[in-house]
């Protein structure tokens, strides 16, 4: 039974997500985004990592989303159409999709054979975070700080 | 799984039924806070007023104006309904739970982060100035009690161990209520949950006197109603939620012996704090947009993060 859930929140995170990149009004975008963040943590849920799925809603369906949309409602969309279109960054930006595409699809490969997790709870998230992987933890919230410096010196530079 | 099935029924039903004799009730509070009666017209004291409202409601054309996102116009409404229940299917009532979940109290966190969206898109799709501003407050308002309510919330976890509701309950059964650990927590909670359900003083997305109704300017007949559905569960929803926390939830004499006892102390617990809202409703005025953000974030935001690391003390020193 779960099987069916699974695939049926794959196949709607995937179409969320294609509609988040293909619609022209920004605002829905943002919502089928929203959507595609919200059935991701059902593909958790119907694997047995409930945990995972709740924070997932949480930090990004929740506060992620959130704070998109507040940007996009104040910001002057016109202005944002007439930008002329750039050869450069789409090339780039293509590249960059074909390298994750391949990267997922090599990664998809080995994981084909069950998809249930050994890490399902808060505890077992909790211990290996805390205890044995201390020091990448720690060196992740040190590059967060970073750039959450780095982003208020960038702000207060341009005001 | 058919007890399961059974307990989900009660739950999404005692939700939906609930709602409007709370509706009614309220009224009726709040009329003789103000000293006056309230709604006497329909019925013997008012009391069929709930039924009339209903009928007018379902009746009402639905309108959808001109300019509008047609299409997240009709979908927002739904998100606060659903939010909310999906958030009442995990809370336990007494020994009733409809869906036993071992993390429980962020999934309701999780729920309620999604029926915010029904307040922003709301006030986006409308193409309304009014509902526009009600609906960036909404955002606003959101960033700003999530933090403080996270922090409380976390220094209960500390407290208890677990995110359980039935594993809080057990351990304040044998060590006293958390209110009494975690007074500050409470105090936190409840001003956080006010904001969550955006009752005065926190109403600033509805701001009648400034905003019109804010972000539901432009609803009308059911989509209205489904705004209204969606706060009122989430009142009852956090109220459950908070006597769970810091009241013993169903524990009380002889709850043990008789679980239906249970039931009726965690539902009179929680309709304290039901009766709190209207009470905070008639008492308060609203608050400014700015002061609302500076206590959001300069008072309540420190206040909780202190708080959490007295409750690790608190774990740390008496080992509970």
């Amino acid at each position: 039974m779960s099987e069916v859930f699974f695939y049926f929140f794959s196949v709607l995170s995937i179409v969320f997500a294609a509609v988040a990149v293909t619609s022209q009004n920004i605002i829905r975008g943002g919502v089928a985004l929203l959507g595609c963040f919200v059935s991701l943590g059902a593909v958790y849920f119907t694997v047995g990592a409930e945990f995972l799925g709740i924070v997932q809603v949480i930090v990004y369906g929740g506060a992620i989303i959130v704070l998109y949309l507040f940007a996009l409602m104040t910001m002057d969309l016109a202005s944002l159409k007439s930008e002329p279109f750039k050869a450069f960054l789409v090339a780039a930006g293509g590249l960059l999709s074909v390298v994750t595409a391949f990267l997922l699809l090599t990664g998809g490969m080995v994981l084909t054979k069950d998809f249930k997790p050994s890490i399902s709870g808060a505890e077992d998230l909790a211990l290996p975070m805390f205890f044995k992987f201390l020091l990448p933890f720690e060196v992740v919230s040190v590059l967060l700080l970073i750039a959450t410096v780095g982003a208020v010196a960038i702000g207060r530079r341009e005001s | 799984m058919t007890s399961n099935f059974l307990s989900l029924l009660f739950v999404v039903g005692l939700m939906l039924v609930a709602v409007p004799p709370i509706t009614y009730l309220e009224r009726k509070v709040l009329g003789h806070m103000q000293q006056r009666p309230g709604p006497m017209v329909v019925g013997f004291h008012g009391l069929l007023q709930p039924l009339a409202d209903a009928i007018k409601l379902i009746f009402k054309e639905d309108i959808v104006p001109r300019g509008a996102d047609r299409l997240l116009f009709m979908l927002a409404p739904s998100f606060s309904v659903f939010g909310a229940l999906l958030a009442a299917s995990v809370v336990p009532i007494g020994f009733i739970q409809a869906v036993p979940l071992k993390s429980g109290l962020l999934f309701v966190m999780a729920m309620s982060a999604i029926s915010i969206y029904a307040l922003v898109l709301a006030g986006y799709a409308s193409n309304s100035k009014y509902s526009f501003l009600g609906g960036m407050r909404a955002a606003a308002q959101v960033l700003g009690f999530e933090l403080p309510m996270g922090f409380a919330i976390m220094a209960m976890v500390l407290l208890y161990g677990t995110l359980d509701f039935n594993e809080m309950v057990k351990w304040q059964q044998e060590h006293g209520w958390g209110i009494f650990y975690q007074p500050v927590a409470f105090l936190l909670f409840l001003f956080m949950m006010v904001a969550e359900i955006g009752r005065p003083p926190f109403d600033l997305p509805e701001g009648e006197s400034e905003l019109v109704g804010g972000f539901h300017t432009e609803y009308s007949g059911m989509r209205f109603a489904a705004f209204y559905f969606g706060e009122y569960i989430n009142i009852i929803v956090l109220s459950l939620i908070v006597s769970l926390l810091f009241l013993g939830g169903w524990s009380g004499p002889f709850a043990k012996e008789y679980p239906v006892l249970g039931v009726i102390y965690h539902l009179l617990k929680a309709g304290f704090f039901i009766f709190l809202t209207f009470w905070l409703r008639a008492t308060f005025p609203r608050y400014r947009f700015d002061q609302m953000l500076s206590i959001m974030w300069k008072i309540m935001l420190p206040v909780s993060i202190v708080n959490v690391f007295v409750a690790a003390l608190q774990v740390f020193l008496f080992r509970l």
